[in-house]
């Protein structure tokens, strides 16, 4: 059974549903967090590439439990789903706290209402 | 040093973004009382989810890159994984907010480097407009520490 796919995929619908129903810290509406996650996606590609590049492998894949597809060379395309769970369910918990912090509150209040007659850059 | 290959990697991750948090001011690791509320229930059900697929076997670890320090049957290297990754992207997403909201300019004046950079221009030439203070890196708001 491909329990890593099926993991990843319950991972990602579970983090989403949370997200939308439970925390609504708003993420999915935020440009910084596609950006983030963009980021992220980015700097994964060497670093998930080494973890599992085929030749020496720091972690090792059981081939009956995932698609076996790999993407950029060597990642289990799982690993991209389990990236997005683990990162958007720090991001929408962060958020959602950010709220009740007067001095973070990011994304909410432009600069032009915190610092009137500032026009950026 | 083979054996630190995992614990290598993940000390880059810290590295690389480190900057974001004083120059692009994302002040993630200065609000750790918000941090540390993040961070306990991804951890912990990404932990968990580590725990169950490494006894079912869906993943192994090579005993040549990693130290062999374990807790019960997770190794450290995991453990930092868990704690690293969730890290970039609160850093990435607090320095994206940053410059989204303030611009690049604004926000590296706020950040460890501004003190570097020539002070914001007094107004654009236009009698009368006045140019409201960017606040200098040592009177930032002071930290929440919730």
């Amino acid at each position: 059974m491909p329990w890593y796919t099926i993991m990843t995929l319950v991972a990602m619908a579970a983090v989403v549903a949370l997200e939308l129903l439970v925390v609504r810290s708003g993420i999915f509406r935020s440009p910084a967090y596609w950006i983030a996650l963009g980021i992220c996606f980015l700097f994964q590609i060497p670093v998930d590439g080494w973890l599992t590049k085929l030749s020496s492998p720091i972690v090792i894949y059981n081939s009956e439990v995932f698609s076996d597809i790999r993407i950029f060379w060597s990642s289990p395309i799982e690993d991209w789903g389990f990236g997005f769970a683990l990162m958007t369910l720090a991001l929408s918990i962060w958020v959602r706290l950010g709220r009740n912090d007067p001095a973070g509150v990011h994304g909410s209040t432009p600069a032009a209402e915190r610092t009137p007659e500032v026009t950026g850059a | 040093m083979d054996r630190y290959q995992y614990l290598i990697v993940m000390a880059l991750c810290v590295l690389v973004t480190l900057p974001l948090e004083f120059v692009l001011n994302a002040r993630v690791y200065r609000r750790p009382g918000r941090l540390l509320r993040t961070m306990v229930p991804a951890f912990g059900a990404f932990v968990l989810w580590d725990v169950v697929a490494i006894r079912l076997g869906h993943w192994t670890f090579s005993p040549e890159y990693t130290t062999g320090w374990k807790v019960g049957n997770i190794p450290v290297e995991e453990l930092v994984f868990f704690v690293v990754i969730p890290l970039c992207a609160l850093l990435s997403y607090e320095a994206g907010s940053n410059i989204l909201r303030d611009g690049w300019v604004a926000t590296l004046r706020a950040g460890s480097l501004g003190r570097f950079l020539t002070p914001a221009p007094p107004s654009g030439g236009a009698a009368g407009a006045t140019s409201a203070p960017v606040p200098a890196p040592g009177t930032a708001p002071t930290e929440e520490l919730v």
